[in-house]
């Protein structure tokens, strides 16, 4: 009996079809013998048993254009006489469109996939000029499955100006690229009420509701971009699963005994979600509390496109030329335009040397700090005094949350800033989706020759030589370089550009400085081959990885951490150093936001013979590795797991390695194009040089 | 251009028709089961196979998160384990040594859950877990070989996850698989300091798969009937050799620091 008002409805006028509409929310149906009924209130739909119509938007890579999919006649299908079998290569999509009424509405979407994995969405496209947004409806399973290998797939209930769209189509991508993945009967169901898309100013703006969150000027409908809300009984059983596996793998002994209790309460909030959006941002909210630099989760809400652009770095320092007008933080560090893109329409007339003095009214790194509850892409260092990660991000982070930032301007020419800042409206910037410099916490290079270039790319590349400034006879040399990840093979792109990095420096070097001030970490082997220019071996730490009996919190007493050392160090020690270091050569590292196995590698420089570590404040102390989720619906995420224990027993994770100089960048300094951190290697290199 | 479906009268009356006869019949093929328990060989958690009849398929709901809550292995069920990761629940590694992604089932051809590993011949699958905190583990893994095959073809044991030893070796609960096709492989090894992984190897032939899934690693409460009195059937000569590669490549490979970035797919 429930199809009848709704079969009524459509009967009547074309005014009471959708108020009919309205009334369902359900999806296709078996018969006893378990053939496929289609929704009766389905308005559109494909049962992909003829021609489909394929949409490729026009500047799709070429080879993408070649059609990825096959209609297969089969007795097994969900709906008719056929599926869709899809296999698409990497970067590529398939797309088939549906017709919807030419009115606003809103709808819920299911499909049917087997084999395999399925990235499947509704996309909806507005023509450019329309002010309208593309609309992404991501979907993911109900639970119902069949025997034959079919799961459900369902969308939450997405908008769609049907007068206006100009495509309106299911997307799917494999993502195994093995076998490909069927895919059959899609539907789409009236269900909800039509949501509009609104401007607002920053997060936090009441334009948006409850259900929505402002990124990047516009409330962005939270449910687009997460599964559906879990009914009761499987809510309940996903919190406690989750609590458990954080409870048996997550952490070390900072995280589990300081941060996992609040995530766990986190996640308890969440038996009582009434919403698709406040069950999932919980659920990120929680992996963002268990505060550590390889812990996230992640959803497609944290991959919305900038509209604007800040083609500018932010980054830690010592405002010490603007502290008269706006005094420093009490706990935070002065926030400098570390270095810019070309002057011109993405700089909004900043400059290096300028200081951000105020997001929102708040100091920057306090408020972003604020955003966890909102932003997916939190990053942070697991060392609780470390803010390098909000630095790094700020710009991002501005240009998607915030509605005001305020900076001091100052002239390099005459050293001076402005007494007063300026504030600008984020959403008065112009729209420009254009390019941006890189972020790499350097504000300048200091080789002779053959430094990386002016977007700051140093990405996966290697940047050695003398140091400019220097005579040959000093041949003090350096290194520009951000990841470690050697993989294992001592013949790789990373550990071959270190192995001969560091045989050059023997040869030839009186002194060495390696910037290493964007360290993404990588392999453990990596490290291994700078320190064994500077240190005999040691046995530095224990890292069995991952977490070893369910639930340990480690070490709690030296004793408890000698302990633990001992049961591993004949099978996980992380021994570095060589009989052939160099006692004499003096090599000044310098940092900056370093995580990882750049934790590791600055933990086994640091009081070696003749090793100086200078930076702004301790490394992120992330001394594990991790684990990584696949969910559905673009849901994933992933954890850290184990601790590492120095030979005198004690845990690393979450204390991150100390420069031995403390060096802030100076706005000073900046304004006068000096590098503070180089300067000071280069001062301590030289009246150190090897003889 | 697919047109419109609109709601019709006939759409209506068929789809009423079908939820009478669901209602009068009470043969609804919508079942509802969790499939979080293990169960044992034959039963379990498991879509019934389809009728010999006119039943096309069965139709129930299930878990898409896995289970079971407690389980000491990462992602014993495969729920949670999607190609593309960083650093999954589990590892493939094909007989040259290099690594492969695993391939994945769904739905009801999977014994829990919705998704399930697919073993192709001569690849080794490593799953990652610990040992339990106050008691040995007790561990179970569910295996359905093609068709016509023993239970034999699939090999599963666990290793000390240090040093990628031969803890034991998991019994086959029958040799031949249980009238839903599945087999069922059981064993228990006494408490732990180091980290337990489950490690499947195969004899199928090129060209056959097999399905696994359901695995787990509980503590054991001491009554498991199975539990090794010695590491049991110790890894071939060429098992070990293939276990230590992969111990090397995991070692080499793990990853300590931000993971590389996977290339940014157009939201459209």
């Amino acid at each position: 009996m429930r199809l009848l008002p709704r079969v009524a409805c459509a009967l009547g006028a074309a005014g009471a079809v959708l108020c009919a509409w309205a009334s369902s929310a359900e999806a296709g149906s078996f018969d006893p013998e378990g053939h496929f009924v289609a929704d009766p209130g389905a308005v559109a739909g494909e049962g992909f048993d003829g021609p489909v119509e394929r949409f490729l938007p026009p500047d799709s890579p070429a080879e993408c254009a070649v059609e990825a999919y096959t209609l297969v006649e089969a007795d097994d299908a969900v709906d008719g006489a056929g599926y869709l079998h899809v296999a698409v290569g990497q970067s590529c999509a398939e797309r088939f469109e549906v017709a919807l009424p030419a009115v606003t509405g809103s709808y819920r979407a299911t499909v049917w996939m087997r084999h395999g994995t399925l990235d499947a969405q509704m996309t909806v496209l507005y023509p450019d000029g329309s002010g309208l947004e593309l609309v992404v409806a991501k979907m993911a399973p109900t639970g119902r499955v069949t025997s034959d290998g079919w799961v459900e797939l369902a969308s939450n209930e997405f908008p769609v100006d049907g007068a206006l769209a100009e495509h309106v189509y299911l997307r799917v991508i494999d993502m195994a690229a093995l076998a490909g993945a069927d895919v059959d009967a899609l539907e789409l169901v009236p269900a909800g009420d039509f949501v509009p898309q609104k401007d607002c100013a920053g997060v936090g703006d009441l334009a948006c509701s409850a259900e929505e969150v402002c990124v990047h000027q516009r409330c962005r409908l939270g449910r687009l971009y997460v599964p559906p809300l879990p009914p009761d009984g499987q809510r309940d059983r996903m919190v406690d699963q989750m609590s458990a596996e954080l409870r048996i793998f997550f952490g070390a002994h900072k995280t589990r005994t300081e941060d996992l209790p609040v995530a766990l309460a986190r996640l308890e909030t969440l038996r009582g979600a009434k919403s698709a959006w406040e069950f999932w941002s919980g659920w990120g909210h929680a992996f963002r509390s268990l505060h550590d630099w390889h812990t996230s989760a992640s959803t497609q809400a944290g991959s919305v496109d900038r509209s604007r652009r800040l083609d500018l770095c932010f980054i830690e320092g010592d405002g010490d030329a603007s502290q008269a007008a706006w005094p420093k933080h009490p706990l935070y560090d002065d926030i400098l335009v570390s270095h810019t893109g070309p002057p011109g329409d993405g700089t909004h007339g900043l400059r290096q040397g300028d200081r951000l003095v105020a997001v929102d009214g708040r100091h920057p790194i306090e408020w972003a700090r604020g955003l966890q509850a909102v932003d997916w892409g939190s990053w942070q260092a697991c060392d609780d005094g470390v803010f390098g990660e909000y630095a790094e991000r700020m710009r991002g982070l501005i240009l998607a949350y915030a509605t005001t930032f305020s900076v001091i301007h100052c002239d390099a020419a005459a050293g001076t800033c402005a007494p007063t800042p300026e504030t600008y409206q984020v959403a008065e910037l112009p729209v420009d989706g254009g390019s941006q410099v890189a972020c790499d916490n350097r504000p300048f290079y200091h080789l002779e020759s053959g430094n990386p270039g002016a977007n700051h790319g140093v990405g996966w590349q290697f940047f050695r030589g003398r140091i400019a400034g220097t005579t040959e006879a000093e041949a003090i040399y350096g290194m520009v370089w951000d990841t470690l990840y050697g993989g294992g093979d001592p013949a790789g792109w990373v550990n071959s550009h270190l192995i001969e990095a560091v045989a050059d420096f023997r040869a030839s070097a009186r002194g060495v400085i390696l910037d290493h001030r964007a360290g993404n970490g990588g392999t453990l082997d990596a490290p291994g081959y700078l320190i064994a220019l500077v240190r005999p071996p040691l046995t530095l730490a224990v890292f069995p990885s991952y977490m070893q009996v369910a639930g340990d919190d480690g070490p709690d007493t030296p004793a408890e951490g000698l302990a633990f050392f001992d049961t591993f160090a004949s099978v996980a020690a992380w021994k570095a150093g060589s009989t052939s270091f160099d006692p004499e050569l003096p090599v000044a590292l310098i940092l900056h936001r370093d995580g990882s196995a750049s934790d590791y590698f600055p933990h086994g420089m640091k009081g070696a013979g003749k090793v100086r570590l200078f930076g702004p404040h301790p490394t992120a102390g992330a001394f594990s590795t991790f684990i990584d989720y696949g969910y559905w619906g673009g849901v994933s995420w992933q954890f850290a797991s184990g601790d590492t224990v120095g030979a005198d027993g004690t845990p690393l994770l979450g204390t991150g390695v100390a420069p031995d100089e403390v060096v802030l960048p100076r706005q000073s300094d900046l304004l006068a194009g000096k590098d503070s951190l180089h300067e000071a290697a280069l001062a301590w290199v030289r009246a150190s040089l090897k003889p | 251009m697919t047109t419109a479906r609109l709601p019709s009268l006939f759409a209506a009356l068929a789809a009423l028709v079908a939820l009478a006869c669901t209602s009068e019949s009470g043969t609804s093929p919508l079942t509802t089961a969790t499939t979080t328990d293990p169960g044992t060989a034959g039963a379990g958690g498991t879509a019934p196979l389809p009728d010999a009849g006119a039943r096309v398929r069965t139709v129930e709901m299930r878990d898409p998160f896995g289970g079971p809550t407690g389980n000491l292995l990462f992602d014993g069920d495969f729920d949670l384990t999607t190609p593309g990761l960083s650093q999954a629940p589990w590892y493939a590694q094909a007989s040259d040594g290099s690594q492969v992604e695993l391939r994945l089932e769904t739905g009801g051809l999977c014994r829990t859950g919705l998704r399930c590993g697919v073993v192709e011949s001569k690849v080794l699958l490593i799953g990652f877990g610990v040992a339990a905190a106050a008691s040995g583990v007790a561990a179970e893994v569910w295996a359905r070989p093609p068709a016509g095959k023993p239970c034999k073809v699939v090999q599963a044991r666990l290793l000390n996850g240090q040093t990628f030893s031969n803890l034991g070796f998991l019994a086959r609960v029958s040799e031949e698989p249980g009238p839903d096709g599945w087999c069922l492989y059981r064993g228990a090894v006494k408490q732990q300091k180091m980290s337990v992984y489950l490690a499947l190897n195969n004899t199928l032939a090129a060209g056959e798969t097999a399905l696994v899934d359901s695995a787990t690693l509980l503590p054991d409460d001491g009554t498991h009937a199975l539990a090794f009195q010695s590491p049991g059937e110790p890894p071939s000569g060429e098992e070990q050799a293939r276990l230590e590669a992969a111990r090397v490549w995991l070692e080499g490979h793990r990853l300590y620091g931000a993971p590389p970035a996977r290339p940014r797919r157009d939201p459209r």
